[in-house]
């Protein structure tokens, strides 16, 4: 039986500018006491052409985990911008928050990130180099996968819920 | 019949394949095809059966929705206990759910919606073993097994003890295997399967009884499910998808010899369910017919692909009712309530349909005995008769129960039966993290949460614990620790808030035929006598009268009962309390100013002394912490504080007082002309007003021996003869509370259920009413050959006479005392109806809905506090585990809500 499940995973801050820190506060369930901590991620996916632009923003350890309900708040700082390609700056891309345990991944829960200008002007003309400044506000939204972790593997992932922005 | 499509029960349009309601018929399970997983909700039942509450918005419909499954959930059926939920699908995994005892509503995390989940349910376990998509699941009539089919070929049984654990798998079907059915009497399973076959296996060893196929020969196409079912008789076992010339029936297998002579025809397409309705009936019987015995028979709903629906009486030759184009595919599943009474189908078409029948319709039900009786007397031996004997191999179906067993075994070897009160219910706790609500925790979980570095320089969180789970030892510590504080509050609040007297029919009834049989055994005074007595006889008792005749009686009218009055005394002192050490001091006539004779009035209470002068002489005086009154001549009563302060001007009395009590802030005063008033000063209402003795001193030769007045404002007065009435003002009677010579009390044998020695001494108004009863009356009676049954019967009437005493006199302390003897005494001796009353009462409805009566207290205790500490006892007999666990589950639904 599925061994740890997430029971909810709340956006703080939603929508905000691109640069301040993206907050989510994950909530969990786990049957019985992990002997070792769980290990999330926050992947930004630069551009949905290759993995080479993941960013990976940050990564913890969570634990311990004993059995029963628990709840954190995960924050990791704004993508890099530098990092992205600047055709994939602005638009709708994605925010991974993905949970391992003993280097298998069982959870991934997807985010659409949608990066608009503010000024209808530059939305109308965006600048060839994009100005993150004026980027925002963030929207995010959700598209959950795998939830639980059950002890036969990974469950593919896909995405399904239409974007909402 | 009525019939209900609630279209608030839907899947979002996707098919429902499977609808169960659960036992308790508070709520409903459906299984079907979710967004792109598995779906099972469940949902209120309350909203289907009352058009109020569907309509009214604080009424949940769905309770919890869960997605888990990977694949269309075929098959949800609730364990006979109802604590668990088996879910079987196309993901090849059987989940078993359990009521989850968390904190707040969740919301179905990845839903769009909002909807949160009122219940909370967890899977508990998940069953892996089919290599193919689960068709049915089927819990044994006493849920030690869970069967499930699947279109791998096979049925496994699993051993629902101890999930995982196979017990084994059942194989020789040739095709899909899509129903199944256990034997009510838990001897046979059957399966139903595509290979045009139904399978009879025993349950001894597993092995194959039969394999029925000539009912099926002529079977062509499939069907999504074949839920074959056996009647609750277990007589006929009647399968889905048959034919029989060429024309699809439901074939009807008797278990004698399995002979396939008769089937429910009709339908013109496939039979996909067919369902027996849980109850076997009997004709109705009509008032002024000649009372013939009729068979008792059983009710069968058929359910086909023809998208209709057929209700059979296996008395009749026909259809009780057949309801056409009921949805627009096919029917899927049917389940009846356990009452019998109605039906909910479901259908690809993702709605469901809800049928009401009368019991005009169908006939009454037999009870759960006659039931058994009848099993008995056709199989020998029933798994719903138990004996002790056989109650000691049977399963125990719930960790806690297991617990209780165990704890009381090691008990009795220790000798320690008081232990067993300490241990308390064990249900697990939820948490709220240091009474923070999880709102206020939200709001600064990331400046509270705890950050550390790792040796490596990597971060690390540790999350915030928000609920803990109930399994481990952590739960039993934390019983214990909260056993003393629930204790605390209720004796707490027994003090504080008391309602004024409430009544208890109950106890009114009780009384009343304790007056009597009291009254059929006194000597020298025939029955008839008692029972004619008319108020004139009552006239003028004698012996009522002491010295003081002469004194002021002429206000009294000719007819009534006098009662002493009290002589002026020159001084007198009064000790009102030794602790605060209080007394009164009266002095008659002391001073005279102008003319005028005055009596003085001295308090003193732990050294402070007040004083006052009064204008006629003091005849009695009477105190408590909180009031001090006098009576004078003339009929006079003056309250005052415990300062000196006076409270009211004087009362005017109708008649000469006699008697004076203080207790708190009530007052008590007993004319000479017998009357009782009662008065609360500080509220400043009457509580009880000029009622007369006449009703309990009529007629006899009796006098007031002893008055008493309970903190509530109670007035009990013993009588000469050893009886005691208390007057109850809400109902505005006399109630016998004790009878001296009763011989219910000397009869009555419970010690075995006394708690231990300590609880022996339950202090309290009724403890001093009823006196020290030795227990030599009881043990003189042991020496009796008294049957048992009548030893019984006493013991319960005595020890529900103290029960509904206690409630009487308000008396919350010993209410609960005796409410737990007499359970105690209940699960002794396996009264199983008496106990689950008292078990509803105390637990109330689980669901708000209108037109609730139900008060959540009796005395000032929280009743569910009560059921709480009714549970261990409950739990030390495993015949009521089914009472046990309910009551349990449904405290633990209460306490998250």
């Amino acid at each position: 039986m599925a061994k740890v499940s997430v029971l909810n995973v709340a956006v703080l801050e939603n929508p905000s500018p691109f640069h301040s820190p993206f907050r989510f506060e994950i909530s969990f369930e786990c049957s019985e006491a992990l002997a070792d901590d769980l290990e999330w991620k926050i992947i930004y996916v630069g551009s949905a052409e290759s993995e080479e632009f993941d960013q990976i923003l940050d990564s913890v350890l969570v634990g311990p985990v004993p059995a029963g309900r628990h709840m954190f708040v995960f924050q990791a700082d704004a993508p890099n911008p530098s990092l992205i390609p600047e055709t994939d700056a602005v638009g709708v891309t994605v925010v991974l928050i993905t949970c391992t345990y003993h280097g298998q991944e069982f959870i991934r829960v997807g985010y659409y990130v949608n990066n608009e200008y503010l000024n209808p002007e530059l939305r109308e003309n965006p600048p060839m180099k994009p100005d993150f400044s004026q980027v925002g506000p963030v929207s995010t939204s959700c598209f959950p996968q795998g939830r639980s972790l059950y002890l036969g593997g990974v469950q593919p992932f896909k995405l399904r819920v239409k974007v909402t922005s | 019949m009525k019939l209900l499509k609630p279209t608030w029960v839907n899947h979002n349009g996707k098919p429902i394949f499977s609808v169960d309601i659960h036992p308790d018929g508070t709520k409903f399970a459906t299984g079907g095809q979710g967004q792109d997983s598995g779906k099972v909700v469940i949902w209120n039942m309350s909203p289907v059966l009352q058009e109020d509450d569907e309509k009214d918005e604080n009424i949940p419909k769905m309770l919890c929705q869960m997605d888990n499954h990977l694949a269309c959930v075929n098959c949800v059926r609730w364990s006979n206990s109802g604590m668990y939920l088996a879910s079987g699908g196309d993901d090849k995994l059987i989940m078993v759910w359990k009521r989850a005892t968390y904190i707040g509503p969740s919301t179905v995390f990845g839903s769009s919606g909002k909807l949160a989940n009122v219940e909370q349910w967890r899977c508990v376990s998940i069953l892996r073993n089919h290599s193919g998509d689960v068709m049915d699941v089927a819990w044994s009539p006493h849920d030690a097994w869970l069967a499930s089919c699947s279109v791998d070929n096979t049925v496994v049984i699993w051993n629902a003890v101890k999930f995982p654990e196979i017990l084994a798998t059942l194989r020789g079907h040739s095709g899909l295997v899509k129903g199944l059915t256990w034997d009510p009497v838990g001897k046979y399973i059957a399966s139903q399967a595509d290979d045009r076959s139904l399978k009879v296996w025993r349950t001894l060893d597993w092995q194959l009884e039969t394999s029925i196929t000539k009912p099926f020969d002529e079977c062509g196409g499939t069907t999504h499910v074949l839920r074959l079912s056996w009647s609750p008789d277990g007589h006929y076992l009647v399968s889905a998808h048959a034919m029989n010339n060429s024309g699809p029936t439901a074939q009807i297998i008797e278990r004698e010899g399995w002979k396939t002579n008769m089937d429910f025809v009709g339908h013109r397409k496939a039979v996909t369910v067919v369902k027996f309705n849980p109850k076997i009936f009997k004709k109705k019987q009509k008032n002024g017919s000649s009372a013939k015995p009729s068979c008792p028979y059983c009710c069968c709903a058929v359910g086909s692909k023809d998208r209709s629906l057929s209700v059979w009486l296996t008395c009749l030759k026909r259809p009780l009712v057949v309801i056409h184009e009921l949805f627009d595919k096919s029917i899927m599943d049917i389940s009846w309530t356990l009452n019998g009474l109605g039906i909910l189908v479901c259908s690809m078409d993702g709605s469901v349909a809800f049928l009401d029948f009368s019991q005009d319709e169908l006939g009454d039900p037999l009870s759960e005995e006659e039931k058994s009786r009848i099993h008995q007397s056709t199989y020998g031996k029933s798994l719903a008769i138990m004996t002790e004997a056989q109650l000691s191999t049977a399963v125990i179906e719930n960790p806690e129960m297991l617990k209780y067993q165990r704890r009381q075994q090691q008990q009795q070897l220790d000798q320690k039966s008081a232990a067993t009160r300490e241990m308390g219910s064990a249900t697990s706790v939820a948490g709220v993290v240091n009474g923070e609500s999880l709102e206020d925790i939200r709001k600064n979980l990331l400046k509270k949460q705890v950050e550390t570095r790792t040796a490596d320089g990597r971060r690390r969180i540790t999350p915030l614990c928000i609920a803990q789970l109930d399994t481990g030892l952590k739960e039993q510590n934390l019983v214990k620790e909260l056993r003393p504080r629930d204790l605390l509050e209720s004796s707490s609040d027994s003090d504080e808030k008391v309602p004024l007297a409430k009544a208890s029919s109950l106890s009114k009834r009780k009384l009343e035929l304790e007056v009597e049989t009291v009254e059929k055994k006194k000597k020298g005074r025939p029955r008839k006598d008692s029972r004619l007595m008319p108020v004139s006889l009552s006239v003028q008792s004698p012996a009522a009268l002491t010295a003081e005749k002469e004194a002021m009686c002429l206000s009294a009218p000719a007819l009534a009962l006098k009662l002493p009055i009290p002589s002026p005394q020159r001084a007198f002192t009064l000790q009102v309390s030794s602790d605060p050490s209080m007394y009164i001091e009266v002095e008659n006539e002391v001073t005279v100013v102008g003319g005028v004779k005055l009596s003085r009035l001295k308090c003193n209470r732990e050294g402070k002394e007040w004083e006052t002068v009064l204008t006629s002489r003091i005849l009695t005086a009477a105190g408590s912490c909180d009031v001090v009154c006098v009576a004078c001549e003339k009929r006079m009563l003056s309250v005052f504080s415990t300062c000196g302060r006076r409270l009211l001007s004087p009362i005017l009395l109708p008649s000469p007082i006699s008697t004076l009590h203080c207790t708190g802030s009530y007052v008590m005063a007993l004319t000479a002309a017998a009357t009782l008033s009662v008065w609360d000063v500080h509220r400043q209402v009457v509580v009880v007003k000029e009622e007369s003795l006449h009703s309990i001193l009529a007629g006899s030769d009796m006098t007031v021996s002893q008055i008493l007045l309970t903190q509530h404002g109670i007035p009990v007065m013993n009588l000469s003869d050893g009886k005691a009435y208390c007057f109850n003002p809400s109902l505005s009677t006399w109630n016998l509370v004790s009878d001296k010579q009763d011989s219910l009390a000397q009869c009555a044998d419970f010690r075995s259920s006394l708690p231990s020695q300590d609880a022996m001494l339950c202090s309290g108004p009724l403890a001093i009413i009823q006196g020290r009863t030795s227990n030599s009356g009881r043990q003189a009676a042991r020496l009796f050959s008294v049957p048992h049954v009548v030893q019984q019967e006493t013991t319960l009437a005595y020890l529900e006479n103290q029960v509904a005493a206690a409630l009487t006199l308000q008396s919350s302390h010993e209410y609960r005392h005796w409410l737990l003897v007499y359970a105690r005494y209940l699960v002794n001796e396996g009264f199983e109806y008496r106990l689950r009353e008292i078990c509803k009462d105390l637990l109330g409805p689980v669901h708000y809905s209108t037109g609730s009566q139900w008060e959540s207290t009796v005395v000032g205790l929280r009743k569910r506090e009560l059921l709480k500490e009714l549970l261990p006892v409950i739990g030390q007999n495993l015949r009521f585990q089914r009472l046990f666990t309910e009551c349990q589950e449904q405290l633990d639904i209460l306490r998250d809500k």
